[in-house]
């Protein structure tokens, strides 16, 4: 795969042909703002152009686990982070998690996060593409967690009427 | 006569005014040879010697005047020229360092020590500044010197004692008083002076250090503060964010410490992977 690429923690555009300045800074504010809601985590967005024949699948795992894109280096379950590439040469996009998020979202929740970049992405807006996605990334795992804390509040309610 | 009358009115008119302007005491002697320290009723210069005399308050009664040259010589051990260039030496020396060194030197320090005399002149003189008094009593042939507070800790020790013993030693071997006081005055001044480049070298040489520390103390406290208020955040103690539960680590897959690959992979647009 080569050297570790110049990148950082909330966006980066390794091809520095794709986002404006107002691109970058928008997905970069949206970015901060998740990780505001969720301080464990953070969703981090590569754009890049691969070889022809490369897999951006094989090179989002290798980006994800060689470099740090969590403010405090957190490994296993301790990783909450998300990562983002998008391979502009091959047109395809890889959503991956760390091992902490794999209790709460799992590979068809990916996809659907996923496809929420299709319709702006196929308009080439790029940046209106990943933050529709980091917005239904937050809302999703938003859900799972109220969901987790839920059932407890339930019980909680019925010990305190039959009391 | 009718003309002699606005004269004789202008004439008394010129003695008013000349007696108010002259100030309310006896006239000074002629002034022709008398150096500024001659003991003498007005200071600030030359009032130092009758000035306790006179002082009424018993708190004044032991403060005097600094003198404005450096040098108090009310017995003219000193003569003429050597004090004008010892004075100009001395106001040089203060100009380019900030250390002021001053010579008093008495025909007679009655019942007082010239050690006694050099602290009490000092405590006025120099109060907390950079600087020292030299005192020479004529009568009993010693020396007396004191130095600031803040003097005196950038000076090594044994450094006074050594310039007291010098001009001692060379007031026994010499007849020239002047010579010798002078001599004193100039050795006083080098010890200080060379103490305080000393104390600003050791200073300068103990800068970075002491940079470096006050670097990695800031970094530390940055970088503590943000893990705090990190930590607060992961706490969900603000209660504005949401918190994940840790489990049990799972054994890496295909090597991997932060992923193991779970992902999704899309393609968008009209191009397509093969």
């Amino acid at each position: 795969m080569g050297a570790v690429p110049r990148y950082g923690i909330h966006v980066t555009d390794s091809t520095e042909a794709i986002l404006t300045t107002a691109d970058l800074r928008s997905i970069e504010a949206r970015s901060i703002q998740f990780g505001h809601q969720f301080p464990q985590s953070r969703f981090s967005v590569f754009f890049t152009a691969l070889l022809p024949g490369r897999s951006v699948k094989e090179y989002a795992f290798w980006l994800f686990n060689s470099c740090s894109f969590t403010s405090f280096d957190s490994k296993l379950n301790n990783n909450f982070a998300l990562l983002l590439v998008i391979d502009m040469q091959s047109r395809s996009a890889c959503l991956m998690i760390g091992y902490g998020l794999e209790h709460y979202l799992s590979e068809a929740d990916l996809a659907r996060l996923a496809g929420t970049l299709e319709p702006a992405f196929s308009r080439t807006h790029y940046a209106a593409g990943v933050r529709a996605c980091i917005h239904a990334t937050a809302n999703l795992l938003k859900a799972r967690l109220t969901q987790r804390e839920s059932p407890r509040t339930t019980a909680q309610g019925i010990h305190a009427s039959a009391l | 006569m009718p003309r002699a009358l606005p004269a004789r009115v202008l004439l008394v008119a010129v003695a008013l005014a000349v007696a108010s302007a002259l100030p309310a005491q006896e006239p000074l002697p002629q002034p022709a040879p008398t150096p500024p320290s001659e003991p003498s009723p007005t200071p600030p210069t030359s009032g130092f010697a009758e000035a306790p005399e006179r002082a009424s308050d018993p708190q004044q009664r032991d403060f005097i005047a600094p003198p404005e040259n450096f040098i108090v010589d009310p017995g003219y051990l000193l003569d003429p020229p050597r004090r004008v260039k010892l004075e100009a030496h001395l106001e040089g020396h203060r100009r380019e360092t900030g250390i002021r060194v001053y010579l008093a030197a008495y025909p007679s320090l009655r019942d007082e020590s010239p050690s006694t005399r050099a602290v009490r002149l000092q405590s006025g003189w120099v109060q907390n500044g950079l600087g020292g008094v030299l005192v020479y009593g004529a009568d009993t042939r010693r020396f007396g010197v004191a130095v600031s507070r803040a003097t005196s800790e950038t000076l090594p020790p044994g450094s006074l004692q050594g310039v007291l013993e010098r001009s001692e030693r060379n007031l026994k071997s010499s007849k020239n008083v002047a010579l010798v006081l002078r001599e004193a005055t100039m050795d006083l001044e080098y010890e200080l002076r060379s103490a305080l480049r000393e104390n600003q070298r050791k200073r300068n040489r103990t800068a970075p250090l002491r940079i470096a520390v006050i670097v990695v103390l800031a970094a530390g406290f940055l970088v503590g503060i943000t893990f705090l208020i990190h930590q607060l955040r992961v706490q969900n103690l603000f209660g504005r964010s949401h918190r994940f539960v840790r489990r049990p680590d799972p054994p890496s897959r295909y090597g991997g410490l932060r992923s193991g690959g779970i992902c999704a992979v899309i393609r968008f647009g009209e191009k397509t992977e093969g």
